[in-house]
């Protein structure tokens, strides 16, 4: 065993006492160890539920990915926003309620400024940005960053045309396919109605 | 890097099994040269040595539990225990054949078979399990149904038990082969049960 200390347990989704254990190769003969062969790698065992997982899950802090996650989203309605060039007062009011949503408190106008001033600068629009991570989003994590864009765009009323470009670019960059997109977009436009 | 470290791993491997059939055929090559080396222990040690080797090939490239694992220590130490006699076994059986004539030929073709039955039924077993496949009884481990354990509870016992016998045999040796089920069969009927505890409790 290399250590045992406490880790985020994704099988009891809590922290709990973690033993983190070396495997170790032998040449056996007899059923006897006879020549190390080096390291098979490490595995992190739960005391609580006897789990075993990779060694990445010793270092995983699941508060520090929310508070990522979350900043990944502002980003997304950042960029989605300043589709059009600009990020004008009823957008900064549409963020701001969305990331209220999201994360149970308001972004400040001094971060909301500063991601801003970011995005702008970056050189890079709404899909540049969501290609980085787009291949670790969960199909309901797509969902949220279509649904995030689309609100975020459609808060004046009407898509300029910066945005529909972005928005329509949007499912090739999340590979979702495109009957998918459309009816994902009438929902998010009209939540009332279901389809059919 | 991971190529230098898997062709050191082989080599390493390779110098085992070498050394290996140089100690498993000691009695032999001690008490009667390479004359002793007959077309039935030619037969048996390229048995034994494939028997090892294809186990170290199959288990190695697998993931082995650690010691700081370990849930059930009598276990190991009873599987070196018969390693250890199985060894032993085996420099008997050279011994107790050589300057005798050869046997029946039916009892080197049963020592035969019941090797060769051995080594399928330890590779399947083996091929089965994956990294599971350890010395160690563990009570985390799930009822393993695929592969031979859906015609056979326990292969890997019978099948080290086949090879004990077998060995031999082979050679024509039935009194080390008679020693071997004396002393064999009762230490697999125990591991056996106390499996069947274990996973099926």
């Amino acid at each position: 065993m290399v250590e045992s200390r406490d880790f985020h347990c994704p099988q009891c989704s809590t922290t709990r006492t973690g033993r983190l254990t070396e495997v170790r190769r032998f040449f056996t003969l007899y059923f006897i160890p006879l020549i190390p062969l080096g390291s098979g790698g490490k595995y992190v065992e739960c005391e609580s539920c006897g789990g075993t997982f990779a060694e990445e899950a010793m270092s995983y802090d699941p508060e520090q990915d929310r508070q990522e996650s979350q900043t990944q989203m502002l980003r997304v309605m950042v960029m989605a926003a300043l589709a059009d060039g600009h990020v004008d007062d009823v957008e900064r009011a549409e963020i701001n309620k969305q990331y209220t949503e999201i994360a149970g408190l308001p972004v400040t106008a001094e971060v909301l400024n500063n991601e801003i001033a970011m995005a702008a600068s970056s050189g890079q629009d709404l899909n540049s940005y969501v290609a980085i991570f787009a291949h670790e989003l969960s199909p309901h994590g797509k969902g949220m960053v279509v649904s995030l864009a689309y609100q975020t765009m459609l808060a004046t009323g009407e898509l300029q045309p910066g945005h529909r470009d972005q928005i329509t670019k949007l499912a090739n960059t999340l590979e979702i396919p495109q009957d998918q997109y459309v009816e994902l977009l009438k929902q998010i436009s009209d939540p009332t109605d279901e389809g059919g | 890097m991971v190529l230098a470290k898997r062709t050191d791993r082989v080599g390493c491997q390779l110098a085992g099994h070498v050394v290996h059939a140089v100690v498993l055929m000691a009695p032999t090559l001690v008490l009667a040269g390479f004359d002793g080396i007959s077309w039935a222990v030619g037969c048996f040690a390229i048995g034994i040595i494939a028997a090892a080797m294809l186990e170290s090939y199959f288990v190695s490239h697998d993931v082995r539990a650690s010691d700081a694992t370990v849930q059930d220590p009598t276990a190991i130490y009873v599987a070196r225990l018969v390693g250890l006699f199985l060894l032993a076994i085996f420099w008997s059986a050279q011994i107790e054949q050589l300057g005798r004539d050869p046997r029946w030929l039916v009892i080197h073709a049963a020592g035969a078979a019941l090797l060769i039955l051995g080594i399928v039924l330890r590779v399947e077993a083996i091929r089965a399990l994956g990294p599971r496949f350890v010395s160690d009884i563990r009570c985390d481990d799930m009822l393993v149904r695929d592969g031979i354990y859906g015609w056979l509870r326990h292969p890997s016992e019978i099948g080290l038990l086949a090879i004990a016998i077998g060995g031999p045999l082979l050679i024509g040796s039935p009194v080390s082969a008679s020693v071997a089920a004396m002393f064999l069969v009762p230490i697999s009927l125990w591991r056996m049960r106390r499996e069947d505890v274990v996973l099926v409790g």
